[in-house]
């Protein structure tokens, strides 16, 4: 029985045997191979990333190393259909509401709504000898900051990674998994696209957050500064968002557009979380990511406001000021933290 | 290659990649010349090659040696280099070889031994390109039959099949030149490239 990788007979043990193992050959031409290697290599890194942090590759499962980026389709819904179902919270616009000042506008113009298809990254020791050019930047266990071929930065929270492809300067082509803050330069020429999971969104210039996360059954963009076309899969022209406006894509329900203060959601990069009537279910879900904490409200005070400045505050000091001026109630069992209070509805 | 150099070198560290190329280049050349007809050529493919390691050094996950992973990037870009050869896949076009059996291997170890290796490597070198490439691939590079025939696009029956043509004709060779003090490999040289 043979070893797949070591079959071996008599005749080429011999002749190995005879001619032995290979001898290193030096060439006057080693040092040109050299310059040459070092020139491809240094026009990237002229124009790339100016390293703060060191870069981790990732080995925990949540991290996908081989990134399968996004082939995905569109699913093209009828012109007319009514996306129905009304969430009346303060503050949230429904998104059919959008959909349908989008549509009225958009009816007659007619474009490619197909995602571009990315290859997947293949492993060099595979037999294939097709490698298709892409690079990925990963954060593993500090935050990144990486400037992209275009001058645009990109942020990365921790565990989190980007792919982007190599020509980048000619399609602005990156995909998300984990969470991102896109600091886009203004080139109308070219469009910067970001994919995070099925879906994709398109900048000229603009600032905004993606929020791709294994295990959450959402995907949440949030917009800093300018405009963000999103294509959530159900609507052809995509969702236009802008400053302080927040779309939440969900795997089994409505997409749901928001107004939030787009600060406080890339507080993992600034740190800064600050509220003004804020909705207590919005405000805990930020401490929770800020945290790396599981707080659970009571439902009758999800609807209750906090106004406060919190930059700065530790998880324990910012739950006990929130608490403090809202008059709520901490219970602490083993794990969880539950916290009760007089109902605001 | 010590781990902290590659970890280095997976990190961006300029230094470490020109330590990494300074140690493999040379070690890598010889690996290249087995498939590629010139000395040029092989500098092309080491080039090409070690930028392929460069841009794909993050998916070395320390599994496997470090030199086996390299090598299969320098070999794959090799053969790239001459799948234009079209000769590489005019398996059953040439010439029917004395089918004179050299199975004995106590015969086998006298011709070699009989043989200076460097008449050998010639005698390898000068094998048509089809069966020198799966030869090579399978004696010195050690890749398996279906792995050959993977990397070729050819049956793993032909890999084995022409492996045993060449190892045919190797010891053709070198009986031809223990009969003849002269190298008969002269007459022999033109006639299949």
């Amino acid at each position: 029985m043979n070893n797949r990788n070591k079959e071996s007979d008599a005749f080429k043990e011999a002749i190995r045997r005879k001619v032995g193992e290979d001898t290193p050959i030096s060439s006057e031409n080693d040092a040109a191979i050299w310059e040459n290697l070092l020139a491809e290599i240094g026009t990237e890194k002229q124009i790339s990333l100016k390293r703060t942090y060191t870069l981790w590759y990732a080995v925990a499962a949540s991290v996908a190393l081989l990134i399968s980026l996004g082939v995905g389709v569109y699913l093209l819904n009828p012109a007319n259909k009514q996306l129905a179902k009304n969430q009346e919270l303060p503050n949230h616009q429904h998104y059919s509401e959008q959909v349908a000042k989008q549509q009225a506008a958009d009816e007659s113009k007619n474009t490619n709504s197909e995602y571009v298809t990315q290859k997947e990254t293949q492993s060099v020791s595979e037999t294939t000898t097709e490698l298709v050019k892409t690079r990925e930047i990963v954060a593993q266990n500090h935050q990144l900051k990486h400037l992209l071929p275009d001058e645009s930065v990109a942020t990365l929270n921790e565990s989190s990674s980007i792919q982007l492809t190599n020509n980048f300067l000619n399609q602005r082509t990156v995909s998300v998994k984990g969470e991102a803050y896109f600091e886009v330069k203004s080139d109308k020429t070219h469009p910067f696209t970001v994919h995070f999971g099925d879906y994709k969104l398109e900048v000229v210039g603009t600032a905004f957050n993606v929020r791709n996360m294994a295990g959450e059954n959402f995907k949440e963009i949030t917009v800093k500064r300018g405009i963000v076309r999103v294509f959530d899969g159900k609507t052809k022209e995509g969702i236009l968002l802008t400053e302080n406006q927040q779309l939440r894509i969900y795997e089994q329900e409505e997409t749901v557009l928001s107004i939030v203060d787009a600060s406080n959601y890339i507080a993992w990069k600034t740190g800064s979380l600050s509220f003004k009537k804020t909705r207590l279910e919005d405000v805990f879900l930020l401490l929770n990511r800020q945290f790396n904490e599981e707080i659970i409200l009571s439902p009758e005070i999800k609807n209750c406001t906090f106004t406060g400045d919190l930059s700065g505050l530790s998880g324990e000091e910012a739950l006990s000021y929130v608490a403090l001026t809202t008059g709520l109630k901490i219970n602490s069992s083993k794990k969880t933290i539950y916290i009760t209070g007089n109902s605001c509805d | 290659m010590e781990s902290s150099i590659i970890t280095a070198a997976q990190q961006g560290s300029v230094q470490a990649f020109k330590k990494i190329v300074d140690f493999y280049l040379p070690k890598m050349r010889p690996v290249c010349l087995r498939y590629v007809r010139t000395t040029l050529e092989a500098d092309d493919v080491l080039q090409e090659s070690f930028l392929k390691v460069y841009h794909n050094l993050h998916y070395f996950k320390f599994a496997g040696s470090f030199d086996g992973w390299i090598r299969r990037i320098v070999v794959n870009t090799a053969l790239n280099h001459i799948k234009k050869d079209k000769q590489l896949y005019a398996l059953e076009n040439l010439e029917n070889i004395n089918e004179q059996n050299f199975s004995n291997e106590q015969e086998n170890d006298e011709l070699l031994d009989g043989v200076e290796t460097t008449a050998l490597l010639k005698i390898i070198d000068e094998l048509p390109t089809g069966y020198k490439t799966v030869f090579n691939l399978y004696v010195f590079d050690d890749y398996s039959h279906k792995e050959i025939a993977e990397m070729l696009h050819i049956s793993e029956g032909s890999s084995r099949s022409q492996y045993s043509k060449a190892k045919k004709m190797i010891n053709k060779h070198m009986a031809g030149l223990r009969t003849e003090e002269k190298s008969s490999l002269k007459v022999r040289k033109n006639s299949n490239e």
